[in-house]
């Protein structure tokens, strides 16, 4: 399957994250490509596991700034949502469900990838 | 001067594909630097901050983030000449806010939705920091060339204030010591009172600056006519009221220096120029202010001018003896002082006539420029000195006047200027030579022309050398071919021009050449007339006297003879046919007798029927005779009418066989003559030394006067 058209499920305005790469597929390809190398998310389980806190909200925020750019807006927004909550100094319980969500999309973003026979 | 062009972005992001993006968006425009976080955007920004247009700056990064490197930014000053753009996704106003407040040029929020208003932004403000910097960098070019022309201005008035000064003291005729002393006795004074009287907070640099202002204090004097600057005797009403104009006239000249007013050496050059003739009972001029009103730097001024003008000799007095003049101060008789002023000098007067007066020239302090004008120490030769558009034009007005002076003259006048070996003369030159007004190679052209003989211009020339700065004029009369090729007399009357720090430099030489031809023709008339008798036109006696004389002196010392002849019976003449035929009887000699004579022979008329021969080169007594018998000859058959009874008898005399003076020769002669006469007349007698024993009575012919 061709990229955009795998990825669709996940990225939800195409037209948008294109202009963002200047029309330039190529260049987005090779970033959504890279995208499953990303640390951030499995660096964020880490820093959450171990109560880091700070740590979690820098990962998160990283990650977030990836998936927004790459078009991957409910991930995103999942990130941006877990961000907020860590600046608001939650912890633990609290972040679980957050942390859940983001996991899940994360998930579904690799899954789409996966599917492109690139 | 060339600055790198500002060519390349600079972005700044810890993720690697927030760069690309950004990247994407600019590469075609711009050349891209990357870096991953704070320090490494120094360490570019260090090695390329005058390339760079803009910054794209992230917020969080690590090791030094957004904020901290707008801070290091700042600090070098570098957000003046570089925009900054915050790439955040934090879109919370606070940070927008911090961002602006540090310095930012825009906050860009992340993702990016637009790219191309993106692109926009950036460009606007990358252009927008274009030409603000090229605006600073003109600015910057103007300040450096406005600070260049200031400090020319600064070099050149104090060059003028040098060079009128110096001007004022040529005019008056004064020596270049009245500035120099007044000078540092005003400095002397000024320390005195600082030194007593420190209330009054007087500085070094303050007293520096008003004793160079002193030296400006008489610049007016350059608006006063000669006639009253130089008058030897006591000044009339109106003309002191002029003389006293010269202070309002200095500071109207100072006021004209441009740029001049802005400085701080001006007030005490104007105060001291307006006010040095201020007296402290306000019976000063020209305003007549009274007491303290009077500025300080001028009441001291005041007081070294009068001290000088005492001590000194002036066109119109002689100096006065030190004590005398300090007498004459403290009295009150040579104006009103400040009385702490007064007591001051009192009390440093000896030391400042000291060091001042008796000095000798020789010892005399170097020359030191004004200060307070910023303006290296050294004489700076006329070469350098770049004059104000006013000062120019003054210049050009007096040479204006001069010019047409020259003109209006109606004289050959001429300035000749070695250096450039130029000479310009008036146009009566012109006329009268036909030769060009302005000459290059003046040297040259001059032994070309042909107007001048060689051996009188190289006697000239020879004589030019002589000339000295104390003895700088020369007078000479010439000979000159002028236009048409006839030669005539000029009087050449001249001045040669110096120069340099000793005056040594002869820079050239201004004169008159006058033709003085008719004085010479009329004096040769006068010499001619004088050497011959007014009613034959014959030689007379004094031409005789000289031809003698002269054939005596001659080391030739060849032979000549001399008859004396005397009419006889010519008073006959007189009575029978009256005076007119006598005149014309002797007219009738004149005309005839010469004829006779060989063309070296001199013919004169030396008494009422008295004649001479000169007979040049004949010493033999056989010759001598002869002639004598052919002037009898004459007179007694070739004049006048028939039986007239006229003859002649004639008395002759060798040279050097008869006498070796004239006076020897004229009383030989006589006694020939008288020899002749007694033997019956109609004869000649040729001296013999032995007639001296014989009766004789001299004729009056010859009075025994010595």
């Amino acid at each position: 399957m061709e990229l955009m058209e795998a990825l669709r499920p996940v990225v939800a305005d195409e037209e948008q994250t294109l202009r963002r790469f200047m029309g330039n597929l190529a260049l987005y390809r090779k970033f959504a490509l890279k995208f499953p190398q990303d640390e951030n998310m499995s660096l964020l389980e880490e820093a959450a596991a171990a109560g880091d806190w700070p740590a979690a909200e820098r990962f998160a925020h990283t990650l977030k700034g990836v998936a927004a750019n790459l078009g991957f807006a409910e991930l995103a927004q999942a990130a941006a949502e877990l961000v907020t909550a860590l600046r608001q100094g939650a912890e633990g319980a609290a972040l679980s469900p957050l942390l859940a969500e983001v996991r899940a999309r994360h998930r579904e973003v690799l899954a789409a990838i996966a599917r492109c026979d690139c | 001067m060339q600055t790198p062009c500002r060519d390349t972005l600079l972005i700044v992001d810890d993720s690697e594909l927030n760069r690309a993006i950004l990247r994407e968006i600019f590469y075609r425009e711009y050349r891209i630097e990357e870096a991953e976080n704070g320090r490494r955007a120094l360490e570019v920004v260090a090695r390329q901050q005058d390339r760079l247009a803009a910054l794209l700056l992230d917020l969080v990064m690590p090791e030094l983030d957004g904020f901290g490197v707008l801070e290091e930014l700042s600090r070098q000053g570098l957000l003046e000449s570089i925009p900054v753009f915050l790439i955040t996704a934090e879109t919370s106003a606070d940070i927008a806010l911090q961002g602006y407040e540090n310095g930012v040029m825009d906050v860009i929020s992340k993702p990016i939705t637009d790219p191309s208003i993106v692109r926009k932004r950036v460009g606007n403000a990358v252009e927008l920091f274009r030409g603000r910097n090229q605006l600073a960098q003109l600015v910057e070019e103007q300040v450096q060339t406005i600070k260049a022309q200031s400090e020319k201005l600064r070099t050149a008035n104090a060059s003028i204030i040098d060079m009128l000064s110096s001007v004022i003291e040529f005019r008056s005729g004064e020596s270049g010591q009245h500035v120099r002393r007044i000078r540092q006795a005003t400095r002397m004074l000024l320390q005195l009172l600082a030194a007593e009287y420190p209330a009054y907070r007087l500085s070094p640099e303050e007293i520096e600056m008003v004793a160079s202002a002193a030296a400006m204090h008489d610049i007016g004097k350059i608006l006063i006519p000669d006639y009253i600057l130089n008058k030897p005797g006591r000044l009339t009403a109106e003309e002191f009221e002029e003389m006293k104009n010269h202070t309002v006239y200095g500071c109207e000249i100072l006021e004209s220096i441009p740029f001049f007013q802005e400085q701080e050496l001006f007030r005490y050059c104007y105060d001291i120029c307006r006010h040095h003739h201020e007296r402290w009972d306000g019976l000063g001029y020209p305003d007549g202010l009274s007491g303290g009103d009077i500025p300080l730097w001028s009441q001291v001024v005041s007081l070294a001018d009068v001290y000088d003008a005492l001590v000194s000799e002036r066109v119109y007095k002689k100096p006065y003896p030190h004590p005398v003049a300090v007498e004459m101060i403290r009295s009150g008789e040579c104006g009103a002082f400040n009385p702490l002023l007064l007591g001051l000098f009192l009390r440093c007067a000896d030391e400042l006539h000291q060091a001042l007066y008796l000095q000798d020239e020789t010892g005399a302090a170097p020359y030191s420029p004004p200060v307070g004008l910023g303006r290296a120490a050294g004489y700076h030769p006329p070469e350098e000195q770049r004059l104000s558009d006013r000062t120019l034009a003054l210049l050009e007005r007096e040479r204006q006047k001069y010019h047409w002076l020259s003109e209006m003259s109606g004289e050959i006048l001429f300035d000749y200027d070695r250096q450039s070996d130029s000479v310009e003369f008036t146009e009566k030159y012109q006329e009268v030579f036909g030769d060009n007004l302005r000459t290059l190679h003046a040297s040259d052209h001059i032994h070309r022309a042909g107007q001048i003989a060689p051996e009188d211009l190289q006697r000239i020339e020879g004589e030019l050398k002589a000339l000295t700065p104390e003895s700088a004029l020369y007078r000479t009369e010439v000979q000159l071919t002028v236009r048409g090729g006839r030669r005539v007399w000029f009087e050449l009357y001249m001045r040669s021009l110096w120069e340099g720090e000793s005056g040594q430099v002869c820079t050239g030489y201004m004169g008159k050449l006058s033709s003085i031809d008719e004085l010479k023709r009329e004096s040769a008339r006068w010499r001619q007339r004088a050497m011959h008798d007014y009613l034959t036109g014959l030689y007379n006696r004094q031409a005789l006297e000289t031809r003698v004389s002269e054939a005596i002196r001659d080391p030739a010392g060849s032979p000549f003879s001399l008859l004396f002849v005397d009419l006889d019976n010519f008073k006959a003449v007189n009575d029978t046919k009256g005076h007119l035929a006598g005149d014309q009887l002797l007219r009738e000699i004149a005309e005839k007798l010469p004829q006779k004579m060989r063309a070296t022979d001199m013919v004169a008329r030396i008494g009422g029927d008295e004649f001479a021969v000169f007979l040049e080169g004949l010493g033999k007594e056989a010759l001598l005779a002869k002639k004598a018998g052919e002037v009898c000859h004459f007179f007694r058959e070739e004049l006048g009418e028939q039986g007239l009874g006229l003859s002649a008898s004639v008395g002759c005399v060798r040279y050097p066989a008869d006498g070796q003076s004239y006076k020897a020769l004229l009383q030989r002669a006589d006694r020939a003559l008288y020899t002749a006469k007694s033997r019956g007349k109609n004869q000649f007698a040729l001296y013999d030394g032995e007639m001296e024993g014989e009766q004789y009575r001299p004729s009056l012919l010859f009075p025994t006067e010595d």
